[in-house]
């Protein structure tokens, strides 16, 4: 009588809790993998660098804009802008072209620098194209010191 | 006539509390500082003369300076972290700290930024051009003035070029292989389209050991590397064993880091410098 209320438990032999143990570390490490190949696509799609090569160039056309700038503060420079006038830099023999009233570029192997007056400032940027492009080209463009 | 002496003197002292005062960490921001302001406004330096910016800390004198100054002008990409983050810390009062690296196009990236931009012409006169225009903000009135002779300083760096340019002329450097001691000379001799094609002490101001410097050996034999820039100032003593060893010419380039502080010394050190690298390029 007493015996019949006894529930009798089976002793387990281990195999569930392993396989709930071994589905678990693999959906962990399943998980992980996929947020590490996440971060890598991540790092893959970071903002591209100028080439060191490139960073005294960017260094002199940032130059170039405040001396434009100034000059036109000081009155010795005014629309319409002419290439001739703005003291721009070169590099291996070659120039900004002037692509339209405000806007002058420069293509250096596959990075395009521009330089663009807005209504109340000059700017510049550059961006990674092999192809020759005015400053309103659907590119990503990046600042000088990006 | 008593009423009238009291008000010049409060005149006086009212003009003198008034001109800006400009505090700096390192010898070159003296020189573009000192150009930029003229004579309206003070130089400080935060820590006197003779002191190694690697491994400097800020006394409480020193602090106490910074409390004193309307800006601070800083490298603030590593070179002057002893102030920097002493700044960060504190943030004092009434105090703008004027980052001069601001707009420059840096060598290297994230904790591996080159922060020698101070030993070149061009990364040199953006600094400048970022200074002026920031103490032209802090003192509207003087804004010309100071962009006048940013402008006018800019001229002067830029004419120290004129001896490296005229060796170049005509001349195909492409072959030439450079190394230097530690990674100063990055911006300068990139200017000129050169670049270094090793590097050889381990990190600035530490002496390579016995195996580093006769791999350095190998590699200035194996590159045919013709030319080695090294410091100034600085104790070198394996820079003799080098030059012995291979036969390389060897040239002492500035740092501008050292000596007292003065308004001419960039355009004298960086001018010493493009006369040695004219030289190299001979």
């Amino acid at each position: 009588m007493p015996s019949s209320e006894i529930e009798v438990i089976l002793p387990a032999n281990g195999r569930g809790e392993t396989r709930n143990f071994l589905l678990i570390c693999a959906a962990i490490i399943a998980t992980a993998m996929t947020l590490l190949s996440l971060i890598q696509k991540a790092d893959g799609q970071t903002v591209p660098e100028l080439p060191t090569s490139l960073s005294n160039m960017a260094t002199q056309i940032s130059n170039a804009i405040e001396e434009i700038t100034l000059l036109e503060e000081a009155g010795m420079l005014s629309e319409p802008y002419q290439l001739g006038d703005l003291p721009l830099p070169a590099l291996n023999g070659q120039r900004f072209q002037q692509q339209e009233e405000r806007c002058f570029t420069l293509l250096q192997g596959q990075y395009l620098f521009i330089i663009e007056r807005h209504d109340d400032t000059w700017d510049a940027h550059w961006a990674v194209t092999d192809q020759p492009a005015d400053c309103h080209a659907p590119l990503t463009w990046h600042s000088l010191n990006q | 006539m008593r009423y009238l002496l009291l008000s010049l003197l409060v005149l006086i002292s009212t003009h003198a509390s008034a001109r800006l005062q400009v505090g700096i960490t390192l010898h070159p921001y003296y020189s573009y500082v000192s150009h930029i302001l003229g004579d309206r406004g003070d130089v400080l330096p935060l820590v006197e003369a003779g002191f190694n910016p690697h491994n400097y800390q800020l006394s409480p004198a020193d602090i106490e300076r910074l409390n004193s100054l309307d800006a601070l002008v800083v490298n603030g990409i590593g070179h002057d972290l002893f102030a920097t983050n002493t700044v960060d810390r504190l943030q004092p009062d009434n105090l703008t700290v004027i980052y001069a690296n601001k707009d420059v196009p840096l060598i290297g990236h994230d904790e591996k930024v080159n922060p020698h931009s101070f030993v070149s012409i061009d990364a040199g006169i953006r600094q400048v051009y970022t200074i002026a225009k920031a103490l032209g903000e802090l003192d509207p009135d003087n804004k010309t003035y100071f962009l006048k002779n940013a402008l006018a300083y800019a001229k002067t760096l830029r004419a120290l070029k004129t001896p490296v340019q005229q060796a170049l002329l005509d001349k195909d450097v492409s072959n030439l292989r450079i190394a230097s001691t530690h990674g100063a000379y990055a911006y300068l001799l990139q200017e000129f389209g050169l670049t270094v094609s090793a590097v050889i002490e381990p990190a600035h101001g530490v002496s390579p050991t016995a195996s580093q410097l006769e791999d350095t050996i190998d590699t200035i034999r194996k590159q045919n590397i013709d030319v080695l820039f090294t410091e100034l100032n600085m104790e070198n003593r394996y820079v003799d064993l080098i030059e012995r060893e291979t036969g390389i010419k060897v040239y002492y380039f500035s740092h501008m880091t050292h000596g007292d502080y003065s308004k001419d010394q960039v355009e004298r050190e960086m001018g010493n410098n493009l006369a040695k690298l004219a030289e190299a390029l001979q």
